[in-house]
């Protein structure tokens, strides 16, 4: 796997451009700042879409260096199971989601994020009825549960999520609803993994226990830690179903 | 210097005591109540929204501009019962005097009640569209698009449909489509449904729908039905016409529109024509300027 994480040294007034998935980017040290833009591949000459405008930000005197990191979803993610699930009471299931990434060019003195990205167009969701719910993206990729069957590309990461089935109702799952914000980024051996994820399942009426592990969950090598969570792990949370069980919200309220 | 005198002694000293003292009531009584209405504003503002803190924020100004005056007539050396019986008399009075104002009033205590809509809604009422800037006892103050100054009295908002826009946090867009009686409506459905969901303003779900109209004048009427968050109403609507233009250009769908014939009438002569080259041969010279009528 090719690493884009990576530092990046500018001599004064020097531009680099580069692409990290479907990402191109365009950096320039100026006398006393960084100039970016980002732009899509094909999306750059759409009347329709806003044109790739440049942002700038202060640099000290000495700061000529910057580093690419790996970041996650900036909002939750509905991801659909290949097929709804049945999953009997006191059983578990083990699936795996492709979570798309973020570049984000931050200082080396001080990690502060410069810029945030998107590698990957994603495109808007909603989770939960019109009236009440919540804006996500939508994953194109659907959870399989063999994490060999995820397309091993260096912008995605591999989410292990495993479910289990606490109460004493049959659950059908389709779709899932996940904030992202509480997990970590590792480099495995062959693909960037995400912490590891534990829901129990109590009934729709009952509180969701989530276990948001710290480790690579699979045989992948034991990788370095690329990106600690952005959002602090949360002690406990409400779940909320819709659609007859079959959608299962682990964000709460 | 006798002069000074005399001045001092014409003052009734007890009255500029009393005067004094008003001032001094009136400037801290102010300072005070200004300073606490921010103080509590600023305890609420995490737990409240916009309009909640606007409401607590008038409810202390108005309470505290009302126990100033009380404190102010009782230092003159009103009695209060007299005060507020001739208050009273003087509310009858104003009562008849002024029933819009009060209508206003009291519609904007159900306004404030009721909470159709708050500060930072994008509403309809008749004519006007605008964003709602303050909800205010008589009146609501909007600001169209265009930065205008609007106010609509609480009467009229009690008594005439409002449209929230922006009440709930996701909004369906529906897109007048047409295409030409020769094109295939299953193919076109198929089209815009995956130009739907190409663009990322597009929300996958609730999934778009596509209703058929019915046969037009001149086409085949659709509404492409798409979800869209509130806050990217004009993005999507923008971007998927483009799209939409795009796509059917590219798989050679046709857009009719009206065409119109002119007929000159049986009093004048038809308009004369005259073919001057075919134009399926690309070789043809083109018409000379003498050629046409």
């Amino acid at each position: 796997m090719e690493a884009w994480w990576t530092r990046l040294r500018f001599e004064p007034g020097q531009r680099r451009e580069g692409d990290v998935g479907e990402l191109t980017y365009a950096i320039e040290r100026r006398s006393a700042s960084w100039q970016f833009s980002f732009r899509r591949r094909g999306e750059s000459r759409r009347p329709d879409r806003p044109q790739p405008s440049a942002t700038r930000a202060a640099a000290d005197e000495e700061e000529f260096e910057l580093e690419f990191r790996p970041a996650l979803p900036d909002r939750p993610v509905v991801v659909r199971l290949e097929t709804p699930y049945v999953i009997l009471p006191r059983r578990d299931l083990l699936f795996y989601i492709s979570m798309p990434l973020w570049l984000e060019v931050v200082t080396p003195t001080d990690g502060k994020a410069l810029a945030s990205e998107p590698t990957i167009q994603l495109s808007n969701t909603w989770f939960g009825p019109p009236n009440q719910g919540r804006l996500a993206y939508a994953l194109r990729i659907p959870a399989r549960s063999r994490h060999e069957d995820l397309p091993a590309e260096p912008t995605r990461a591999g989410f292990p999520v495993r479910l289990r089935n606490a109460s004493e109702q049959t659950l059908v799952l389709e779709r899932l609803c996940l904030d992202p914000g509480p997990l970590s980024l590792f480099q495995g051996e062959t693909r960037i993994w995400t912490s590891n994820l534990g829901i129990v399942y109590r009934g729709p009426d009952a509180t969701t226990r989530l276990a948001y592990g710290t480790r690579i969950p699979v045989p992948d090598g034991p990788g370095p830690v690329l990106r600690e969570p952005r959002a602090p792990r949360p002690s406990r949370l409400i779940t909320r179903t819709y659609e007859a069980a079959r959608a299962l919200d682990i964000l709460g309220p | 210097m006798n002069r000074w005198l005399d001045l001092i002694e014409r003052i009734d000293l007890s009255r500029l005591v009393t005067g004094l003292q008003v001032v001094v009531i009136a400037v801290l009584g102010l300072v005070f109540v200004r300073g606490l209405a921010r103080l509590v504003t600023r305890i609420f503002a995490k737990r409240l929204t916009r309009q909640g803190l606007l409401i607590i924020e008038k409810g202390v100004l108005y309470a505290g501009y009302l126990l100033i005056l009380i404190t102010i007539l009782n230092q003159l050396g009103f009695q209060l019962a007299t005060v507020l019986g001739a208050a009273g008399i003087a509310a009858v009075a104003i009562g008849f005097s002024a029933q819009t104002s009060l209508s206003n009033l009291i519609s904007g205590l159900f306004l404030i009640g009721e909470e159709p809509f708050q500060v930072g809604d994008l509403i309809t009422v008749g004519e006007h569209t605008g964003l709602v800037e303050s909800i205010d006892l008589l009146s609501v103050k909007l600001r169209p698009f265009d930065n205008r100054y609007i106010r609509i009295p609480n009467e009229t908002l009690i008594k005439t449909p409002v449209v929230n826009v922006t009440h709930f946090p996701i909004r369906r867009i529906d897109l007048s489509i047409g295409v030409a009686y020769k094109e295939d409506l299953r193919q076109v459905m198929q089209l815009l449904l995956e130009v739907a969901d190409r663009n990322p303003w597009c929300l996958d779900e609730p999934v778009p729908i596509i209703i058929f109209d019915g046969f037009g004048d001149s086409a085949l009427e659709m509404k492409l039905g798409v979800w869209v968050s509130k806050t990217d109403v004009l993005a999507l609507r923008n971007s998927l016409l483009v799209e939409i233009k795009e796509a059917f250009d590219r798989e050679g769908i046709e857009i009719p529109f009206p065409h119109r014939t002119l007929y000159t009438g049986e009093a004048t002569a038809p308009f004369p024509i005259r073919i001057v080259s075919d134009s399926s041969d690309p070789g043809a010279a083109p018409p000379s300027p003498e050629a046409g009528a």
